[in-house]
């Protein structure tokens, strides 16, 4: 186990979140977390589960085209789990036009390595602000 | 004090055991208890602005990562934070709401919900803010904090 950063198979499945997400594939995105996942938006009570993560995503995938970038900075696993934190920047771009907008700030994710061996976001939370590690 | 005064009294201190019996009822192991145990710490200095304790609940090289700041990893940063942030006067209660351990790993999703008392204005403020909280083991066997993250539900 090590701290400075993950060199698992939940550093691939970092990969594909990124590029489901700049693909706007709510499905490729949806597909990637834990079916009771939780996950922390901010300025709204958690979501529970993959339904209503999916729920959430929906209006913004379909609005907006992404750039999102992750840089981790931190995180350790342990077992069937993994945890790490770092720093993401996101500009999204309506996609009827007008004007991107640009979001940074730090995440926390954690992965757990489900019964079918595949490793899927079990809890994120995200706080938009200083984006510094 | 009024009798309307004393009910209310009384009535709340029947209900702070009845709560403390609630959360001690639940079949947490020795490490969750542990782990419960540096929850209510957290709140207990939070609340009574104890920079000192508040800053032994961390991991020498924790990460507190507040919204909207930039990430505190040192301790002086603790003390720092601790000593801006504890001007204002807490009221809040942190519930844990899981806590899972892994060998030497843990983490809990908390809830803080509360009141802060602005310095100077005395402007109470609404707190509801959701956390993950990562903890470690350390050598002597005591859980530290090792990550925290947070956002608000407002």
């Amino acid at each position: 186990m090590g701290e400075r950063g993950l060199d698992t198979g939940a550093t691939g499945r970092r990969e594909q979140w990124i590029a489901a997400v700049n693909a706007a594939d709510a499905d490729r995105y949806a597909g990637l977390v834990a079916e009771d996942v939780v996950w922390f938006p901010p300025g709204g009570e958690a979501l529970r589960g993959r339904a209503a993560f999916k729920r959430w995503l929906m209006p913004f995938v379909g609005s907006f085209d992404y750039d999102m970038a992750l840089t981790p900075s931190g995180g350790a696993e342990a077992a069937d789990w993994a945890w790490e934190t770092g720093t993401f920047r996101s500009t999204m771009r309506p996609v009827g036009g007008g004007p991107a907008q640009q979001h940074e700030g730090r995440y926390f994710v954690l992965w757990r390595r489900e019964d079918d061996g595949v490793w899927r976001i079990d809890r994120y939370v995200d706080g938009v602000g200083e984006a510094e590690p | 004090m009024n009798k309307p005064g004393i009910t209310a009294l009384t009535t709340i201190t029947l209900l702070v055991p009845l709560a403390l019996q609630a959360q001690t009822d639940r079949s947490w192991t020795a490490d969750q208890r542990a782990i419960v145990d540096l929850i209510q710490r957290t709140q207990v200095s939070n609340n009574a602005g104890d920079v000192e304790a508040w800053v032994a609940l961390f991991a020498d090289d924790a990460v507190y990562m507040a919204p909207g700041a930039p990430a505190v990893t040192t301790r002086r940063g603790l003390r720092e934070v601790a000593a801006a942030g504890f001007r204002h006067r807490a009221d809040i209660a942190i519930d844990p709401v899981e806590i899972v351990v892994t060998g030497p790993w843990a983490y809990a999703r908390t809830r803080v919900g509360g009141t802060v008392t602005v310095h100077p204005t005395g402007e109470v403020v609404a707190v509801d803010v959701k956390q993950i909280v990562i903890y470690r083991r350390t050598e002597s066997g005591a859980w530290r904090i090792a990550r925290l993250i947070s956002n608000s539900n407002d």
